[in-house]
């Protein structure tokens, strides 16, 4: 079954006159799919990436997740326990120690007995010395390392991140790059990723272009 | 942030402090209120109705030999042991205007008092019948001229004429004890002053001498007073005293002062403390020699005056007597301690110059007193006017102002109607105490005296007074609040036994006197809950703006946790907590406060007069002290509103923090 389907979604915004940014996106990705997301700036990729993670509501067309239909009250509850988002920004809580940042979308979804879980895939991400060291103060590459765990931590079966290296060095690009994509492969989640990063969108297996409102499909596995 | 947090629960435990702290006073006030209210005037009155006074049972004692052809108050008709004293053989014919006379179901004849009464006790409830009166109170005061207890005293006389109502007094009231005052210091010395003044002539219009009663009346006057007190402190009169000689220790010297009149000493005058004086003097075998500065020597005539530079206070006991050996004050003997010029003195001494200054006086007994005391007493619960030739009378105690003392004697005087005129009457009375009459607007003119009295007086001027308002029954109760559930039991017992149509209860809500007063308490106590309400709900609203700053500081925070999944209801519910939290952790804080200070109320009280420069508080209005019990009206009121309008001020900005678009702000950032 697919992680997810997106059928013709549309979103206008009206600042002030009224601009359809999604004219009508279809989306399907199955588990262990990669899919790689990229256009120009300011083209709608990051909203067309909120609306597909139910942050952010479509004007038009349909979103199923795990099966669900995405577009009713259900949203909260199918993002803690289907989706798992990394930002550009990595939006760690910088209050909080990174195992606890790892720990809290099943403490949302009040899901015990996950320390381990957590354990384990901050050791995966090379962060098992930094457990208890608050987010703030991790490195750009920790932090973002750390953000993947939480988003892997409830074990969800979609992971979309948002230009994930769009703040990090070569070194770190790469490494992050490798353990979002491999992770995804290993584990079998649908992963789509918003970039910027041809090198990034060539490790994927589909690679859409979203321009004028479309996403245009440039490159598949059966090319 | 945190520092905002702050200030807003101290705003609001300050808030909480003030109100709990102001309405548990207001409460408190209104209950000594209440209790002085009641205490005089019990919470329930049971009344005979106009069918009573109309009734057989009422009217027969006044064609009844057996009832000496009188009406009778409703302590009588409980006392007596014929509820029909009718002799058709001795008595004329009844009336035919009478209603019919009333039976119970076997045929004797109702007694409408005693089955009151009846169900009193079948209720046990504590009950006692009142009758109130009024007449013009004249009191004679025998005062010293000149300084009490000296050798000089002579005696004058003063009068003080006032117009009074007349109570019963009633030993059951259980809050009476609280009222009556005991004896002060200067009602004991005028009691031992007056111990030889005879009452004779009290009753006339300006008796011209005061005359001294009989040694052994004087003994058993001074049995009565000496046997139900002890003194243990005494304290000079006047600057000179010459019974200091006898307490000086052989050998020591001490500084004094000695005016020389033609080579020869006048009088020698001592300072309290250590001063430089013209010279030393010191006792000898006996005799006091003094030796000036100038080192002249001199050997002090027992006849030069000793005068104290202030009034000497001594620990004192009294030597043990025989009763008969005492014809006057001057034969006891006490044995003092007192200080002079840092040194202590010793001895014995006569009751000269000399006034009581501490004593402990006994008015509680387990059982009948052997000796009554000359005051009011208490045996167990019950309260007691002393017994004695003239009638006791106890007065509110703003006579005390009037300098009337315990142990005045004067006579009331009343108009007493026979068939052509009416003639003024006397009867002789004696104050033994004084009450505190508390608000009541009445209360400072009625003079609680014994029963028999204020009947003797009604029985004669009858025709004055409304009968219904001047005698009846008053049921005394522990918890006021019960008043309205008794008088309804009472009213259903009453119906039950078909008494209802001569009694009416009433309770002390209804009362006239109370009435003002307790709606005014009523209605300031709902102002004043508003007030604190509406003050409590600005004091929360500091709420609002902090957690609307909060929901604005945590925006970020409020998105992540947005796409980790968590609700929007989830969301809600943090800033909800915070500002129930907030107002619970005030709600602590305030309460512990105020418990604090009503603690403490008198040093706050103290401190609040020292800012004023007069009493902060006035003591007629407020008592002695401020009261210093929590409310629980108060209590509740806090511990239920605060932290509700401390939930609905988190309740604004936790709607504002689901209004976020978690979407648009991580997009932002």
């Amino acid at each position: 079954m697919a992680v997810l389907v997106a059928k013709d979604l549309k979103k206008s915004f009206f600042r002030p006159l009224k601009c359809d940014i999604l004219k009508g996106v279809s989306l399907t990705v199955n588990p262990g799919e990669t899919v790689a997301i990229m256009g120009p700036s300011g083209v709608g990729k990051s909203t067309l990436l909120h609306i597909l993670g139910t942050l952010d509501q479509p004007s038009g067309g349909s979103l199923e997740i795990a099966g669900q239909n995405a577009l009713g009250d259900q949203g909260a509850l199918l993002r803690n326990q289907h989706i798992g988002f990394v930002f550009q920004n990595y939006n760690l809580l910088d209050e909080y120690s990174v195992l606890e940042n790892v720990l809290m979308p099943s403490r949302i979804g009040r899901l015990g007995g996950k320390e381990e879980e957590a354990k384990s895939l901050l050791l995966e991400v090379g962060l098992e010395s930094h457990l208890h060291h608050l987010a703030k103060q991790l490195s750009g590459g920790e932090k973002q390392r750390a953000a993947i765990a939480r988003a892997l931590c409830n074990n969800p079966d979609l992971i979309l991140a948002d230009e994930p290296s769009g703040n990090l060095d070569d070194a770190n690009s790469d490494r992050v790059h490798d353990i979002l994509i491999s992770k995804a492969k290993s584990l079998g989640k649908g992963l789509i990723i918003v970039t910027h990063n041809h090198a990034l969108a060539k490790q994927c297996d589909f690679t859409y272009n979203l321009q004028g409102g479309v996403l245009e499909l440039t490159e598949s596995p059966h090319d | 942030m945190s520092l905002i947090a702050l200030m807003s629960v101290g705003v609001i435990s300050l808030v909480v402090w003030l109100v709990l702290v102001f309405l548990s006073v207001t409460d408190g006030i209104e209950k000594n209120w209440l209790k002085k209210l009641t205490s005089l005037n019990a919470p329930i009155r049971i009344t005979p109705t106009e069918d009573y006074y109309h009734s057989y049972y009422y009217q027969v004692d006044s064609i009844s030999n057996a009832s000496d052809y009188r009406y009778k108050s409703i302590g009588e008709k409980a006392s007596t042991l014929l509820t029909d004293p009718y002799s058709p053989d001795e008595d004329q014919a009844i009336p035919r205007r009478w209603p019919e006379k009333l039976s119970n179901k076997d045929g004797s004849p109702k007694d409408l008092v005693k089955g009151v009464f009846g169900i009193i006790d079948d209720l046990q409830l504590t009950a006692q019948d009142y009758e109130v009166s009024g007449a013009v109170l004249k009191l004679r005061m025998v005062r010293p001229q000149g300084i009490l207890f000296s050798q000089s005293q002579e005696r004058g006389q003063g009068y003080l004429t006032q117009v009074s109502y007349i109570s019963s007094f009633s030993g059951k009231s259980p809050l009476l004890p609280t009222l009556i005052e005991a004896p002060r210091m200067e009602d004991l010395n005028h009691l031992f002053f007056l111990a030889d003044v005879s009452m004779n002539g009290v009753s006339e219009d300006t008796p011209e001498e005061v005359e001294q009663v009989s040694v052994s009346e004087f003994q058993s006057r001074l049995e009565s007073l000496l046997s139900n007190l002890e003194i243990r402190g005494m304290k000079t009169t006047s600057h000179r005293w010459q019974a200091l000689a006898t307490l000086l220790p052989e050998g020591e010297e001490f500084d004094v002062y000695a005016p020389m009149k033609n080579g020869v000493i006048s009088q020698i005058v001592f300072p309290m403390n250590p001063k430089e004086g013209s010279g030393k003097i010191k006792k000898s075998q006996g005799r006091l020699h003094y030796v000036g500065k100038d080192g002249s020597s001199h050997t002090v005539s027992f006849s030069v005056p000793l005068y104290l530079e202030g009034r000497m206070s001594m620990k004192a006991t009294l030597s043990p007597y025989e009763k008969k050996g005492i014809k006057s004050l001057s034969d006891f003997r006490f044995h003092v301690k007192a200080v002079l010029q840092e040194r202590e003195i010793s001895g014995q001494i006569p009751w000269e110059g000399v006034e009581v200054e501490h004593a402990n006086i006994v008015s509680h007994f387990e059982s009948t007193p052997q000796v009554m005391p000359p005051w009011p007493y208490f045996i167990g619960d019950e309260a007691y006017l002393p017994d004695g030739d003239t009638p006791a009378v106890v007065l509110p105690k703003h006579f005390q102002n009037s300098k009337v003392e315990l142990g005045d004697v004067g006579y009331f005087s009343y108009g007493a109607a026979t068939s052509s005129s009416v003639q003024e009457q006397r009867l002789p009375v004696r104050v033994v105490g004084f009450y505190d009459p508390g608000v009541m607007a009445i209360g400072a003119k009625v003079i609680l005296t014994q029963p028999e009295l204020v009947h003797a007086i009604n029985a004669a001027s009858q025709s004055l007074f409304d009968p219904n308002m001047v005698n009846g029954i008053q049921v005394y109760l522990d918890d006021l609040g019960s008043a309205k559930e008794i008088k309804e039991k009472l009213d259903a017992a009453f119906q039950k036994e078909g008494l209802s149509p001569y009694w009416n209860v009433t309770t002390f809500h209804e009362y006239d006197f109370a009435k003002d007063l307790l709606q005014q308490f009523q209605s300031d106590k709902y102002l004043f809950t508003l007030i604190g309400g509406i003050v409590l709900i600005v004091a929360c609203s500091n709420i609002i703006s902090l957690l609307v700053i909060l929901v604005n500081d945590k925006k970020r925070e409020i998105a992540i946790l947005s796409s980790m999944g968590a609700s929007k209801k989830s969301i809600a519910l943090i800033f909800t907590l915070c500002g129930g939290i907030m107002g619970t952790l005030s709600t602590l804080i305030g309460t512990g406060a105020a418990i604090l200070t009503l603690h403490n109320i008198d040093s706050v009280v103290s401190f609040l007069s020292l800012l004023q420069g007069h009493d902060a508080f006035n003591v007629v209005f407020y008592g002695k002290s401020l009261p210093n019990q929590l409310s629980n009206h108060a209590l509740i009121f806090i511990l239920i509103a605060t932290p509700i309008i401390s939930l609905l001020a988190g309740l604004v900005p936790a709607v504002k923090a689901t209004k976020l678009h978690p979407s648009q702000i991580l997009r932002s950032e």
